[in-house]
């Protein structure tokens, strides 16, 4: 056993290589320092560069990729689509990275409908880069992306869609190429229109393939939608109406604005001359001004209403007084004022018969007894030197100066409209007074659902001595008998004014207007309707705007089915309890 | 001792195998939600094109053009109204 012990030591001794210390300690160390040197390093990448090196791996294996969100539409009250985004695309180049092979220039030249040496000019430039083509339909930019030109790439973007063009041309007003608002309610709702972009983190392969969702960098909010007062059924007839008579009278231009007169709500609002709400072009000549609020015009005899309601409000005149009346003529402060012809009988006339034969000289008689102040606050309150805040950007305030310059022919001049300004907006909202039984509106061009916050301005029993005198006025004795409308009572006040031509009044140029509410017995609407510069041998407002007045009112009040007040020539059946009767068109005709 | 050791590297091959399996799932699912997405995206524009389209087409104006040039219509005006009273229908009705 010892021997064999003995023997396997021998062994051993021999199959063990015997090294010399120090060389063990030398590779030891050796392998010490190594090790130490990778751990080091490892923690220099880990830990010092740690950032630095994601994202430089991140780079290479991760994207930002960015989800759309398109601008919110704009819808009538009805919910027709008045203005939607699309998506599109735009094409742009970096001029110096661009190669082109004679059959790449022809297809792109073909795609952007641009002639070859159209392209090239747009190429032939300085700068980094340059933009051939913006909201071309899709399709098209599919086409240009598939011919793969160095150089050249292809964006997805929106284009902005208006269905009802010129009709709304003026009140939605336009987008950029980047869809954002520049003009009207485009510009107005901008924020609450606008979508923002999202984008969510991918890792992608080696192609450029999504494989993996990292998360979410932020969600998309699309642009919210937003409903407006609008009818586009109304908005359509108001603008065939307007642009009817625009071309009849050869006028510079006209609005109408037809107003809900208990919710505020703006039912259509147009303007002739118009343009196309998408036409970048009608925007940078002014060809998108919308008239109706942004240009001022003075009211003329559309303000009488207001100074007799003031009187009677005030108590300084009795609806069935008698004005004396000093002839066709008054003169005051060297100042003559004028009426195309005498009213009243034995040198009186009353007050119905001064505002339905729209006397100048009546009603600065009866302005003469108004203090000034009263007067000022009153017209004020009716809304007249304030902005009527519609909403539209470019509102004109309109001129109502302070009463304590205000001299008597001045004040004698403003109460038949002469010498303060206002919009048609502003002046379709005070008649809102006569239909509300004294109480302004505050008016809207977004659906409101029929809360409207209301002021009071004169007592109901101001209103009904004034409504029938307005009625009258449209009565075949009064200024407007082409006002009138089949079936329906109707109440309102014609105005002629002679156009400012600098500091003083040009000749042959008027403004011809007519507002007026139906139907009487339960005013709904509020119709007002501006001429500029009728020029084809009328200008009155009783013969030029009157006739629009009843045409759009008559038509929205059939559109709206509201209840007829007044007889139908030649009817079987005439109205009164009116929801148990029908209207049909007979088939004659 | 060497059984333990040949199980636990079994699981460990399954779990490794799992691994690979769910991450390949996973990124096959990703396309699909990708391309799921990007249809949503398609018909939601394309709805709204053909929203706008129906817009475009039912416009007043194109309305009204239609009605007075192809079939031959036109407004009806107050003169051209009858009133019928849906009483007196609705009575004759009931005694018929």
């Amino acid at each position: 056993m010892k021997l064999l012990k003995a023997k396997q030591s021998t062994n051993a001794n021999k199959g063990t290589p015997q090294f010399a210390a120090w060389r063990v300690r030398a590779v030891a160390y050796g392998l010490l320092i190594g090790f130490v040197t990778l751990a080091g390093r490892g923690v220099y990448l880990q830990v010092v560069q740690h950032d630095d090196l994601t994202k430089r791996g991140d780079a290479r294996t991760t994207r930002d990729l960015v989800l759309p969100a398109h601008r919110g539409r704009l819808l009538d009250r009805e919910g027709a689509v008045l203005a939607s985004s699309v998506p599109a695309s735009g094409v742009f180049a970096f001029p110096d990275q661009v190669e082109l092979t004679p059959p790449q220039r022809d297809g792109l030249a073909k795609a952007l409908n641009l002639r070859a040496k159209d392209l090239d000019r747009k190429l032939d430039t300085e700068r980094d880069l340059v933009y051939l083509a913006r909201g071309i339909a899709p399709e098209q930019g599919q086409i240009i992306a598939a011919l793969k030109i160095p150089g050249v790439a292809v964006q997805k973007e929106f284009k902005r869609e208006y269905p009802a063009q010129e009709v709304m041309g003026q009140v939605l007003g336009i987008t950029n190429v980047d869809d954002i608002g520049q003009e009207g309610l485009e510009l107005a709702q901008n924020e609450w229109l606008s979508g923002k972009a999202g984008a969510r983190r991918v890792t992608i392969d080696r192609r450029g393939g999504v494989v993996e969702e990292i998360r979410s960098v932020r969600s998309p909010q699309q642009g919210r939608d937003l409903q407006l007062a609008l009818d586009s059924r109304v908005q359509h007839l108001a603008f065939r109406e307007l642009k009817r008579s625009v071309e009849t009278h050869r006028a510079k231009g006209g609005a109408v604005v037809v107003l809900d007169a208990t919710s505020g709500e703006i039912i259509a609002l147009v303007n002739y001359p118009t343009s196309n709400p998408g036409d970048r072009s009608a925007a940078a000549t002014g060809g998108l001004r919308n008239r109706a609020v942004a240009d001022l015009f003075e009211p003329g005899s559309t303000m009488k209403p207001f100074t007799i309601a003031t009187a009677i409000e005030t108590g300084v005149l009795k609806p069935d007084a008698f004005i004396p009346m000093p002839g066709s003529t008054y003169t005051l402060n060297g100042a003559t004022i004028r009426d195309t012809h005498s009213i009243g009988s034995h040198g009186v006339a009353s007050v119905t018969e001064i505002l339905q034969k729209s006397s100048n000289v009546g009603t600065a008689r009866i302005a003469e007894r108004l203090p000034n102040e009263v007067m000022w606050r009153q017209l004020q309150r009716a809304g007249f030197g304030r902005a009527p805040q519609t909403g539209v950007p470019g509102e004109a305030h309109g001129r109502l100066r302070a009463p304590q310059s205000w001299r008597p022919i001045e004040k004698a001049t403003m109460s038949y409209g002469y010498g303060l300004s206002v919009n048609l907006v502003q002046l379709a909202r005070a008649y809102t007074v006569f239909a509300n039984r004294g109480s302004l509106v505050d008016v809207t061009l977004l659906k409101n659902g029929g809360a409207a916050r209301q002021t009071k301005v004169y007592s109901s029993g101001t209103i009904d001595a004034v409504l029938p005198m307005l009625e009258k006025a449209t009565a075949k004795e009064g200024t407007a008998p082409l006002s009138q409308i089949a079936g329906y009572r109707v109440a309102g006040k014609t105005g002629t004014a002679k156009k400012l031509a600098g500091a003083t009044y040009a000749e042959g140029r008027y403004v011809a207007s007519f507002v007026g509410l139906a139907p009487v017995s339960n005013p709904r609407y509020v119709v007002a309707v501006m001429i500029d510069e009728p020029s084809g041998g009328v200008f009155y407002g009783g013969q030029v705007a009157a006739p629009v007045f009843s045409s759009v009112m008559g038509q929205t009040l059939r559109l709206m089915e509201a209840p007829y007040d007044a007889p139908l020539p030649n009817q079987p059946h005439q109205p009164n309890a009116s929801d148990t009767l029908v209207a049909v068109v007979r088939e004659n005709r | 001792m060497t059984r333990i050791n040949i199980i636990l590297g079994l699981l460990v091959w399954i779990s490794a195998f799992a691994l690979v399996s769910s991450q390949y799932r996973v990124r096959h699912l990703t396309i699909e939600i990708n391309r799921a997405r990007d249809v949503a995206y398609q018909l939601e524009t394309d709805r709204n094109r053909a929203t706008l389209v129906q817009s475009r087409l039912s416009t007043p104006t194109i309305v009204e053009r239609t009605a007075r040039e192809r079939l031959d219509m036109d407004l009806p005006e107050g003169s051209r109204t009858q009133l019928v009273d849906l009483n007196v229908a609705a009575s004759a009705k009931d005694v018929q």
